[in-house]
Formats: C-alpha cells, sequence, structure tokens
C-alpha cells in the first residue's frame, strides 16, 4: 500500500471509531435511562400482578422472592447509571426487566387456577354440611338412647303400675 | 324437680339447633369476610452487633447498623425504603409530608403481610474538611459501596439538643431513613408517613 492510502485507511478507522464512541455513548445515556424506566414499570406491573394472585387466594411467597430479586437488580442499575457505567445499567435493568415480565406471567397462570369466591364458600359450606350431619346423627341417637332411659328410670320409679 | 319428657325434647332440639350453626361458622365468615384489624407498615433502624448506635463518626471508619420494614397491611406490600443525609438546617420529613431531599440509596422491598425485612446499612465518609474550625463539609458519603457526592456544610451547634440525645456541641448532621410504598390506585411509590433517623456527629480523624 501506499502512504497515501496508508494515511487515508488510518483517517477512516479513526473517524469511525470517534463516531462509533459518540454515539454509543449519547445512544447509552439515552438507552440506558429508557431501560431502567421500563424496569422499573415492568417490576410495578408486576406486583399488581402478584396481589392480584394473592386476593384470589393464591400462595405468592415465591414470586414476592423473585420480585425482591429483581428489586435489587433495579437498584444496581441505577446505583451503575449514576456512576457512569452504562453496560452495568443496562445489564442489571433488562436481568431486572425480565425477571419481572416472568413473575408476572407466572402470577396470571396462577390466579388462573384459583377457586374463585363462590367455590371457597362452597367448599366450607361441604365441610360445614358433613360437619351438621354428623352431629345430627350422633344428637339423634344420644336422643334415643335417652328417651329410652328415661322411659325405663319412669317405670322402675312407678311400682304400683307396674304390679 | 324432674323434666318432663317434652322438656327435654326442646332442650335436644336447642342443642341441635345451635351445633348446626356453629357447624357452618366458616361459610357465614367467608360471606362476612374477616373482621377488621388495626393495618399497619413498621420501620426500624437497629444498632450492630456491639449494640451501639454510631454517634461520632469521621473519615477512618465505616459504620453499620439495620434497617428493618415490617409489613401488618393485611396483603404484599411493595415498599421503597429512602436513605437520605442532612444538615441540621435542612428539612426533616413529618407525617404527611417526606423530606425534600434526593434519596441516595433505595432498598425495594416486596414483603407478604406479617413478615419482616432486615436489611444492613453501611455507611462511611470522605472529603470531610473543617474551614476554620467553625463549620464542616462533607463531600462523599458511601452507602453499601456506593458513592454520593453530598457537599453538606454543617456549622458549630452549641445548643445542648436532647433531640440529639447528647449534652455536647457538634457538626451535626442526620441520616434519615424514609419508608415509601407502592400505591396501587395512583400506580406509584407514595411516602408512607415513616421515618426513622440516625445524628451523627463529624469528628476530625485527629
Amino acid at each position: 500500500l501506499s502512504s497515501s492510502t496508508r494515511v487515508a485507511t488510518i483517517i477512516c478507522f479513526v473517524a469511525l471509531f470517534t463516531a462509533g464512541m459518540s454515539t454509543a455513548h449519547g445512544l447509552s445515556n439515552q438507552d440506558v435511562s429508557a431501560a431502567i424506566a421500563d424496569a422499573n414499570n415492568s417490576l410495578q406491573s408486576a406486583f399488581v400482578a402478584v396481589i392480584d394472585a394473592e386476593n384470589a387466594g393464591m400462595n405468592v411467597s415465591v414470586l414476592i422472592s423473585k420480585l425482591n430479586q429483581a428489586g435489587a437488580n433495579l437498584t444496581m442499575a441505577e446505583l451503575a447509571f449514576d456512576n457512569g457505567n452504562y453496560q452495568e445499567a443496562l445489564s442489571q435493568a433488562g436481568a431486572c426487566k425480565i425477571s419481572a415480565e416472568n413473575v408476572a406471567a407466572n402470577a396470571v397462570d396462577l390466579e388462573s387456577h384459583a377457586p374463585g369466591w363462590p367455590s371457597r364458600i362452597f367448599s366450607n359450606s361441604e365441610i360445614g354440611l358433613f360437619a351438621a350431619g354428623g352431629f345430627v346423627m350422633a344428637l339423634l341417637l344420644t336422643w334415643f338412647w335417652f328417651r329410652g332411659y328415661y322411659t325405663r328410670k319412669l317405670t322402675r320409679s312407678l311400682p304400683e303400675v307396674a304390679s | 324437680m324432674m323434666w318432663t319428657i317434652g322438656e327435654y325434647k326442646r332442650a335436644f332440639y336447642l342443642v341441635g339447633l345451635v351445633g348446626i350453626i356453629m357447624c357452618f361458622v366458616p361459610s357465614l365468615m367467608e360471606l362476612a369476610g374477616s373482621p377488621p384489624n388495626e393495618r399497619f407498615s413498621e420501620l426500624y433502624i437497629l444498632a450492630d452487633h456491639t449494640g451501639n448506635y454510631p454517634f461520632n463518626v469521621s473519615t477512618r471508619d465505616s459504620y453499620n447498623v439495620s434497617l428493618g420494614v415490617g409489613n401488618h397491611v393485611g396483603s404484599s406490600v411493595y415498599y421503597d425504603v429512602a436513605v437520605k443525609f442532612r444538615n441540621s438546617s435542612e428539612a426533616l420529613p413529618n407525617g404527611t409530608e417526606p423530606s425534600p431531599l434526593p434519596m441516595l440509596y433505595e432498598y425495594r422491598v416486596f414483603l407478604e403481610d406479617g413478615k419482616d425485612w432486615d436489611g444492613n446499612l453501611t455507611f462511611s465518609f470522605s472529603q470531610v474538611s473543617f474551614p476554620n474550625n467553625v463549620s464542616c463539609n462533607v463531600g462523599k458519603i458511601m452507602i453499601n459501596n456506593a458513592a454520593f457526592e453530598i457537599d453538606k456544610t454543617a456549622t458549630w451547634d452549641t445548643a445542648k439538643d436532647t433531640a440529639k440525645d447528647t449534652a455536647n456541641s457538634g457538626f451535626y448532621y442526620q441520616l434519615l431513613v424514609e419508608l415509601w410504598s407502592f400505591n396501587q390506585t395512583a400506580d406509584r411509590i407514595q411516602y408512607d408517613g415513616r421515618f426513622v433517623s440516625l445524628w451523627l456527629n463529624m469528628t476530625s480523624n485527629a
């Protein structure tokens, strides 16, 4: 290669590198800020989904634990952003968003399997019905035994009637 | 006097009726809902393993306390535990308004009803200066290994303020911890009306 070609090539590389760096830096700032806001929204939406599942009577302990991890990711993303570590911030925000979206999907799935309040009442009523049936049976048996016992006792206390 | 068989029969009817009603109490409770309890959140700050709260601080050491949140709201809550730093002339939070100071460090805590959360709060200071020994400037605070530029100046406080739990004069600062929570209706995190704080007296290393 001639010297002029080498110089032109180097200039092109430097220009491309400089343009690439400035673009990367400029975009990173906006992208990371948007990614953090997006992750924050996902986290809040996931929590709302978890609350809905909880209100439907489901156990959400595992989902709450996952939300805590996602929340820690978001905190780390914000700290990294404040320190200018955009790559780390983007990575942590992405991890938060993915976790939150998984939690939201799991919560919706959990809620869809939840028994509604009529079935919960019915379930309690069934138990109540069985218990009441057993109680009435026991009471009737006791009554029949007691009636016989009472009659026998009454008969023994009136010997003139027996004779 | 002995009861007649008819009276015994009525007594059995009564016992049967009460028993049947008792059997259906869970169903009736489900229909009526649970009785309301007092609903609240807790926020507390605990000393480190030595049992001492940090008070006289300098750039030489780092300090550790524990933060805690308790949920007694009746359902899961998304809490935001916000750490702030103020000098004695800056606004404090109250029962309705948070301190206007910026949040330095946040703990995002998701907590089920009846559960507690504990977290470590480790802090240290750097870029501390005492111009003419009449004021103190703190340039930077490290909270859980994250650095924050604060640039806070405190003047020499000679008032014997019992609220600071001391009779000594000093350069007083306060580490504030506010409790925020996610309000589903407003769809955002809001101040919960609770805060705890730690008075700190900045001293030189010498």
